[in-house]
């Protein structure tokens, strides 16, 4: 029968000893540590995870070659005929997500580093006071924060005020609706980038500001943007993705309330955003604007 | 603190019993075996944050597998997710080799590999999946339809004697 072998296949899908030790350790310690040592992690990871964004080759170039992540696979069950598929990796530490929840919907944290010093002019209502409690209707699973909608945002994008002791942690949280985003339209009314980008750059892979300014080319950048499709979601236009992009210029967008936004402008006409892919329709859109970048 | 039938539950006794479920979940929708150990970290951060009272064990393992649903709708969210949404060639290829149906399971999307996830693993009733996924009865139920005609196709190269 299915079930009976579906079954037997996945008891040989488990958690080694050791993973299982460092997952319980993880969560003692995300129970137990004081508040600032886990928004410090919470930055950290932040920015680690952004270092490997920026830091590779091409964001997907691992994902092409398939070397990305490197598994280790123990068998230990040789008596059986299918040998037990353990996953054990040694060095693989398990990693914290900060989030939030807000009626229902969860938020990623996107962005830590915003200027606390304009916060009152670009915050706009007050949502509450979140809490470690999951039942709470304003959820977070780090600490206690003040959250706020923003000024030009919807409530998918909410900011977040962390107090400990003399400082203030600003972060910014998002919800992903993937029914808001069919077009490029979508995305650029989403992310309020239409009128109020102050500094635009090509970044190196450590982030860095290379190359020239990039803010003349915006209009012309967005107003690709605009009647671009988001194709995440067909399977075969992905695949066609994948293996037509050669190479990728990454560009940081600062807007006039603190938050950075990146795109990744493909040569065959492709933007990545937020982890949606916009196809571009602008046939010359390679000698238009990406050898102009 | 979390309690079952008003007895406290250790988080070590909570692993031991569902944390392979949870990971076997997580698995079979993110098909990547890190995003699957951090989802079931949060599941377990988020549990011993919650200080929850369960009527029963079952109410427990349901909650669990909400949680974990709702931890991995996130992360399919999330370019980094996206980036390292591929299956691992070395693992695909040892799925391939030592698996006789689950690699057919996990060819098929991310909404019928749960949906016979749920209910081929997990036993739960179309029911009982509707309310884990927020979804209507008949959603699943023609999701499940999908699924099987998808597997079924897929595995005609196999001696299939079809679902039990």
């Amino acid at each position: 029968m299915f079930s009976d072998k579906y079954k037997k296949d996945n008891e040989k899908i488990k958690l080694s000893d050791n993973t299982k030790y460092k997952l319980l350790n993880n969560v003692k310690v995300s129970k137990s540590m004081n508040k600032k040592t886990i928004i410090s992690i919470g930055a950290t990871l932040l920015i680690v995870s952004s270092g490997l964004i920026l830091s590779n080759k091409s964001i997907f170039d691992d994902l092409k070659n398939n070397d990305s992540i490197s598994t280790n696979i123990t068998n230990t069950d040789t008596s059986d005929a299918l040998e037990s598929l353990e996953f054990d990796d040694k060095n693989a530490s398990v990693s914290m997500q900060e989030f939030l929840s807000y009626n229902g919907k969860d938020y990623s944290l996107i962005q830590n580093n915003i200027n606390s010093a304009n916060i009152n002019s670009i915050i706009d209502k007050k949502i509450g006071t979140s809490s470690t409690d999951e039942n709470s209707n304003l959820f977070s699973n780090l600490n206690n924060k003040d959250v706020y909608t923003l000024k030009g945002y919807n409530k998918n994008i909410l900011l977040a005020v962390t107090n400990y002791e003399n400082e203030k942690v600003i972060e910014i949280f998002q919800h992903y609706d993937d029914n808001l985003i069919k077009t490029g339209k979508d995305i650029i009314e989403f992310m309020n980038i239409s009128n109020n980008i102050i500094k635009a750059n090509s970044i190196n892979e450590n982030g860095e500001p290379v190359g020239q300014d990039i803010l003349p080319f915006m209009s012309d950048i967005l107003a690709c943007l605009h009647d671009a499709k988001n194709i995440i979601e067909d399977t075969n236009l992905v695949d066609k993705f994948f293996s037509t992009i050669s190479e990728f210029k990454t560009i940081n967008i600062e807007l006039d309330n603190g938050i950075i936004r990146t795109i990744h402008i493909y040569r065959e006409g492709y933007m990545f955003i937020d982890g949606y892919i916009f196809s571009i329709t602008d046939q010359n859109f390679d000698k238009k604007i990406y050898d102009k970048i | 603190m979390i309690y079952v039938r008003e007895i406290q539950i250790s988080i070590e006794e909570i692993i031991d019993r569902y944390g392979d479920n949870i990971y076997r979940l997580a698995f079979s929708r993110t098909k990547n075996i890190y995003d699957a150990q951090d989802i079931m970290q949060d599941v377990f951060v988020k549990l011993i944050n919650s200080n929850k009272h369960f009527e029963t064990f079952d109410y427990l393992k349901a909650w669990l597998l909400r949680i974990t649903i709702n931890l991995t709708k996130n992360l399919f969210n999330t370019a980094w997710f996206k980036k390292t949404a591929e299956l691992d060639e070395n693992l695909a290829t040892y799925i391939e080799e030592q698996s006789e149906v689950y690699k057919y399971v996990l060819n098929l999307s991310k909404k019928y590999r749960t949906v016979i996830h749920l209910f081929y693993y997990e036993d739960l009733k179309t029911t009982e999946i509707a309310d884990l996924l927020k979804t209507k009865e008949g959603t699943i139920r023609s999701q499940l339809t999908r699924a099987r005609n998808l597997l079924k196709e897929n595995m005609k190269e196999v001696e299939f004697d079809v679902f039990g």
